[in-house]
């Protein structure tokens, strides 16, 4: 009996895994034209590209725009400031949405929840460059509506939010949380839609209550695509948001608030330097690359969890 | 019932009042730009409008509208997201199904796998792949913006995690019944995930029509524009420093509350669909139909 | 295993992916050739064309007969509007150019003039080995490296060749505007000169400000500082609030933009941001010298006293001129069509505000200075390929013989098209607003920036302000069109013209530069902002110039003379 499932399992197999490699097809196909071709041009990275004389004709400049990135004074700055806000979002944008799914889930009543679902998602649909003059206002020292409520509430001084370093990065770190934490939910509903309701069930006959039943089912449902999420996130560390830092920084942040990104579009796509960002795309990637293959290993290795 | 006990509806009011504060937070911003949006010119740019329209006019809106190109480029972005999504979707499922698999049930997944995730870390850039593109002769067709990102890799592995929840058992039964695995997927899979494919299609018909830059290198004039190509080129400041200065241009440029309104008719169509999705999002109505 | 066949996978696919870029390496490759066999055959067709008028196109009726194609791209802003359904390929000057000169242009590729677009389109197309157009408008600052690519023919030569006299009149005017793109002797591009002075700066004030409280328009420094604290103390706009400001500025990268603060600069002696001579008639950076230090002690008290907005190292020139539409502020230092836009705004918004234009106040020890914008903008560069250069030249040397300062009577007396920029209502010409459908400029159409004479614009309307009757077509429709205030600003820019300080470095970026520019330039923003906000004290300004000097600025200023002496400057 044993034997013959045994040997039916592996005729499947055999007859059907070329079924699998099948629907493979054209998603290799897409892939390899779309994304793998244009990889030549990664030799960019260590030419001085001129368009004129195209990707076979640039000269070559071997690791100097490598050493551009890393020669010039405040770059290591630059880099730990890019890591440190970057970081901050990361977290931030993970356990807000989290959070937020979880309450949303504790809504009855539907209205009211599909209300709150619609409004919530709405400043993801607004540019920075948008939000950016918006927020300058609002964040204004004198007058702004932020700091009138914060003297007026707290009576305390105004905070200069745009024009101190360290509230800088807090702002941008909020500011990104607030416009993209509504739409960040919207995986983790899918996820929570997707929980088995039966195991609530079996639980309430146990007699867990809400809590009980959220911190043992819910949550640890919803850890895989949490630990998904996050690892795809860090693939793109050394990505701290451009057009939000360009849209609000200024000369007073530049120590705490100049990012990879901000730093390469004055150095060099103003000059219009392809090789140099190349480069520097070159590195954040591999930077990128070492974060996701760590955190896939560990999660294999203590979770026993395949991420992807 | 939980929610019949005291502790509980302490909570729920609370969450409630949360709930409500937070949503407000995230729509002032939105009723700001629809005030300046039926704000008197004069008024907008000295930014004398907070949350209520200042000297009432529709203007902004008339003049949008007025304008022949807006209305063919919305016809472009609703035909670029249809088909985008259309395609992305059939290609999502397909490829992430074998990819939900575990090794020993579909060799050489891993390969797979990986061969997809470097994509998602390395590209070669903008210039090899507008040279590709051209060499390919999709620029100026509707192609150039819909084949490249039609494989998104980070929606191919929220969806095959998505699948893994799926219990294995009716899998099984499917296959045991003699369905191929095209069939399993589409009898057994697809009912099963609706949540999912709802969130990640919503995914895509955003990135869709909200994607500017495409549109705008791939085409070589501005009639082919899709919608948010075209407002990009509205809503972003003009560089004055490029122009040469005319201050009866520079009046219109900086016309806030055309460009308002622009902003809100450029987010309205997603703001439409959203809803219809939203009953995807519900509860455990899906699995819980299915009887273990 | 499987880690090895997957590596195996990565590297064909990185050959084919190199076999693609050969491909398009092979086209650049084809450029080479095209490039190293380029001297001679431009030599060819210059000596031809030189040799045997005969290989000029025929032309009847003073229009190419058969039609001539001219090809050209170029960026569509927000500024060109449309009518009747036009589109930049098919309008009223493009038809005009077809049945007037029979001229057929050709646009390969548009785009929106906003987020380098045009840029980076160019650079793509090049990359990808498409064609150029025969004519090319680009910023000066673009050309250099387009002008290097060596794609481009000697423009100087074609200028002298084919250029009408009024053209060369224009064009003399300025003979520096030529400076920054001579190779070898060789003008490589053709700068689009535009109006001088109308970028000059005036100081703008709420009049209706000053009359309240019974003071005069400041004329120095120190009496500016008594009406800012006037506007600030003592409640000009009669709310009762203490919430107005003296004066609107930016600081946040540029001193020198349309909001300017480089005449307060100025006042004490040098003026930031750009190239001048030192008092010892040597070429330095302006950001460097000690004047520098003055003034900016001076604007450190004036931003702590509430003179200046506290934001005002945050605000660009929009965010600021905000301050003045809404009534907030009564001075602003900039240019003569400031009031037209965007300060007009402050009449709708506060019933009974009047703004008037002013001198430039002067410093302590007499001073004024400012900030020239330079000649022109933006320059045209002519194909190698390009076998008919009359063909561009016909159509510029057209419009610089009858549009740009048309005769009476004439195809363009009142305007370029009848229904765009103007229209004739019983017999009389009405312009704006007035013409049925709207106003529409043509000019935007045009290729590349409109024939202008540099000293034309503001000097008429100077004159006019003067009381000089217009007298022709140009005159006429500047006195109907421009308001009392921009006339006004326009008198007072000519009697100041004499402190506008050039940029004495119009070149490409030099070695150096290339790669320590940026960061000199983060450099100077940062020191200048904590010493603004009382981050650090006034004296780290002389550490700043010691460390700008160390991380490049020594080599550069003297790259910059050697350029300098080099274009002949003294």
């Amino acid at each position: 009996m044993n034997r013959t499932t045994q040997a039916v399992r592996s005729r499947w197999n055999w007859t059907r895994n070329w079924q699998l490699h099948v629907m493979m097809i054209p998603a290799v196909i897409l892939i390899f034209v779309f994304a793998y071709l244009p990889m030549g041009g990664i030799v960019m990275a260590f030419q001085d590209f001129k368009p004129w004389l195209g990707i076979g004709g640039s000269p070559w400049v071997g690791w100097d725009n490598f050493d551009k990135l890393f020669g010039q004074q405040d770059s290591v700055q630059v880099l730990w400031n890019t890591v440190v806000i970057s970081v901050m979002k990361i977290v931030a944008g993970l356990i807000a949405p989290f959070v937020f799914a979880l309450l949303l889930n504790e809504v009855r009543k539907m209205a009211f929840k599909r209300f709150v679902q619609t409004l919530v998602y709405l400043p993801h649909f607004l540019s920075w460059v948008i939000l950016g003059g918006i927020l300058i206002d609002m964040l204004s020292v004198d007058g702004g509506i932020v700091n009138r409520l914060l003297t007026g509430a707290l009576g305390i001084r105004p905070i200069f939010f745009l024009g101190d370093g360290n509230w800088f990065r807090a702002t941008v770190v909020v500011s990104h949380v607030w416009k993209e934490f509504g739409f960040g939910t919207i995986v983790f509903l899918a996820t929570l839609a997707g929980i088995n309701p039966s195991l609530y069930e079996a639980a309430v006959v146990d007699g867990a209550n809400r809590w009980k039943q959220t911190l043992h089912i819910t949550v640890p449902a919803m850890m895989p695509i949490t630990i998904v999420l996050a690892t795809l996130a860090l693939g793109g560390i050394l990505n701290a948001g451009f057009d939000q830092i360009f849209n609000l920084y200024n000369s007073m942040v530049y120590e705490k608030g100049d990012i990879v990104d901000t730093f390469v579009y004055r150095t060099a796509l103003i000059q219009g330097n392809m090789g140099f960002g190349t480069a520097v795309g070159l590195f954040k990637s591999f930077i990128g690359m070492f974060l996701i293959v760590a955190s896939y290993r560990m999660a294999y290795v203590w979770g026993n969890y395949r991420i992807f | 019932m939980f929610y019949k006990s005291t502790g509980y509806r302490v909570f729920s009011a609370f969450n409630t009042a949360i709930l409500l504060l937070l949503s407000i937070a995230c729509v002032l911003p939105m009723i700001h730009i629809l005030a300046v949006a039926f704000s008197g010119k004069a008024a907008a740019n000295a930014n004398l409008v907070n949350f209520w329209p200042v000297d009432f006019t529709t203007e902004a809106f008339r003049k949008t509208f007025d304008n022949r190109n807006f209305v063919r480029s919305l016809g472009i972005s609703v035909y670029r997201t249809v088909l985008g999504t259309a395609i992305f979707l059939g290609l999502l499922l397909i490829t992430s199904y074998p990819l939900s698999k575990e090794p020993h049930a579909f060799k050489g997944r891993t390969l797979y796998i990986w061969y997809f995730v470097i994509t998602m870390l390395f590209s070669g850039g903008l210039v090899p792949s507008y040279i590709l593109i051209v060499k390919l002769g999709l620029n100026n067709t509707i192609w150039a913006l819909v084949l490249p990102g039609a494989v998104d890799v980070f929606s191919l592995i929220l969806m095959l995690n998505f699948f893994r929840n799926i219990p294995k058992e009716l899998e099984e039964a499917s296959l045991i019944d003699g369905a191929s695995h095209f069939v399993t997927l589409l009898r057994v899979y697809l009912p099963l995930s609706l949540p999912a494919i709802a969130t990640l299609s919503l995914f895509t018909m955003v990135g869709h029509w909200n994607s500017w830059f495409d549109g705008m290198i791939y085409n070589t004039n501005g009639k082919n524009f899709p919608l948010a190509t075209l407002l990009q080129t509205i809503i972003v400041q003009q560089d004055f420093s490029k122009i040469t200065m005319n201050p009866k241009d520079l009046a219109d440029i900086s016309n806030r509350t055309v460009k308002a309104a622009q902003i809100f008719i450029g987010a309205l169509p997603i703001l439409l669909v959203y809803p219809f999705l939203q009953k995807y999002f519900v509860k455990g109505v899906i699995l819980g139909a299915v009887k273990e | 295993m499987k880690r090895k066949a997957l590596w195996m996978s990565a590297a064909s696919a990185l050959t084919l992916a190199m076999l693609v870029s050969g491909c398009s390496g092979g086209g650049g490759n084809n450029g080479n050739d095209g490039q190293s066999s380029g001297p001679s055959g431009g030599t060819a067709a210059a000596s031809s064309g030189a040799s045997a008028a005969g290989d000029e196109l025929p032309q009847t009726d003073g229009k190419f007969s058969p039609e001539a194609t001219l090809t050209t791209v170029r960026a569509v802003g927000d500024d060109v509007k449309f009518k009747n359904g036009e589109t930049i390929e098919d309008n009223v000057f493009t038809r005009w150019a077809k049945e007037r000169l029979g001229i057929d242009i050709k646009y390969l590729w548009t785009t929106p003039s906003t987020n380098d677009a045009f840029k980076t389109k160019l650079t793509l197309s090049m990359s990808a080995n498409e064609p150029l157009p025969d004519i090319l408008e680009v910023s000066g600052a673009d050309a250099h490296a387009l002008i290097d690519s060596g794609k481009f023919q000697d423009a100087g030569a074609l200028f002298d060749k084919y250029a009408s006299d009024s053209y060369k009149k224009a064009m003399d005017e300025v003979p520096s505007a030529w400076m920054p793109y001579v190779r070898d002797g060789k003008r490589m591009a053709i700068p689009g000169i535009d109006y001088i002075m109308q970028h000059d700066d005036v100081m703008w004030i709420r009049q209706d400000w000053l009359d309240k409280l019974n003071l005069k328009a400041p004329t120095t420094i120190a009496e500016l500082e008594q009406v800012m604290d006037a506007f600030v103390n003592r409640d000009p706009d009669g709310n009762g609030k203490k919430d107005t400001y003296g004066m609107i500025s930016t600081l946040k990268e540029n001193y020198n933009a349309w909001i300017g603060t480089g005449e307060i600069f100025g006042a004490f002696g040098a003026v930031p941001q750009i190239w001048e001579k030192d008092d010892n008639g040597d070429v330095v950076y302006g950001s460097v010298r000690p004047e520098i230090k003055t003034a900016l002690g001076k604007l450190k008290e004036w931003i702590d006293k509430g003179y200046l907005h506290k934001e005002v190292a945050l605000q660009d020139e929009m965010k600021a001129s905000e301050l003045f539409t809404s009534g907030k502020a009564g001075i602003a230092f900039g240019p003569t069509w400031l009031y037209d836009w965007p300060l007009q705004d402050v009449v709708k918004n506060v019933p009974g505000s009047v703004v008037k234009p002013y001198p430039l106040p002067a410093g302590p020890d007499g001073k004024i200075g400012q900030a020239s914008e330079g000649t022109h903008n933006l320059v045209m560069l002519i194909n190698k390929d390009m076998k008919h250069p009359e063909i561009y030249f016909k159509y510029i040397n057209y419009l610089y013989d009858h549009y740009n300062d048309p005769e009476a009577g004439g195809e363009f007396e009142y305007g370029f098209a009848k229904g765009y920029d103007y229209d004739i209502i019983g017999d009389k010409p009405v312009f704006g607003a007035d013409i049925p459908g709207g106003y529409i400029d043509p000019a935007k159409y045009f290729l590349g920036i409109p024939p202008r004479t540099p000293s034309i614009f503001i000097k008429t309307l100077a004159d006019i302000n003067e009381g000089k009757e217009p007298v022709t077509p140009y005159e006429k429709k500047l006195a109907q069109a421009s308001t009392k205030q921009q006339m006004a600003a326009a008198s007072i820019v000519v009697s100041q013209h004499q402190f506008t300080l050039d940029n004495l470095y119009t070149g490409a970026q030099t070695e150096t530069m290339k790669d320590k520019w940026q960061n000199l330039k983060k450099m100077e923003i940062t020191a200048f902002t904590k010493i603004l906000y009382g981050n650090a004290g006034l004296d780290s300004f002389d550490d700043f110039v010691k460390n700008w000097y160390a991380a490049g600025g020594e080599k550069i200023t003297q790259e910059v003379r050697d350029w300098y002496a080099s274009v002949g400057g003294q």
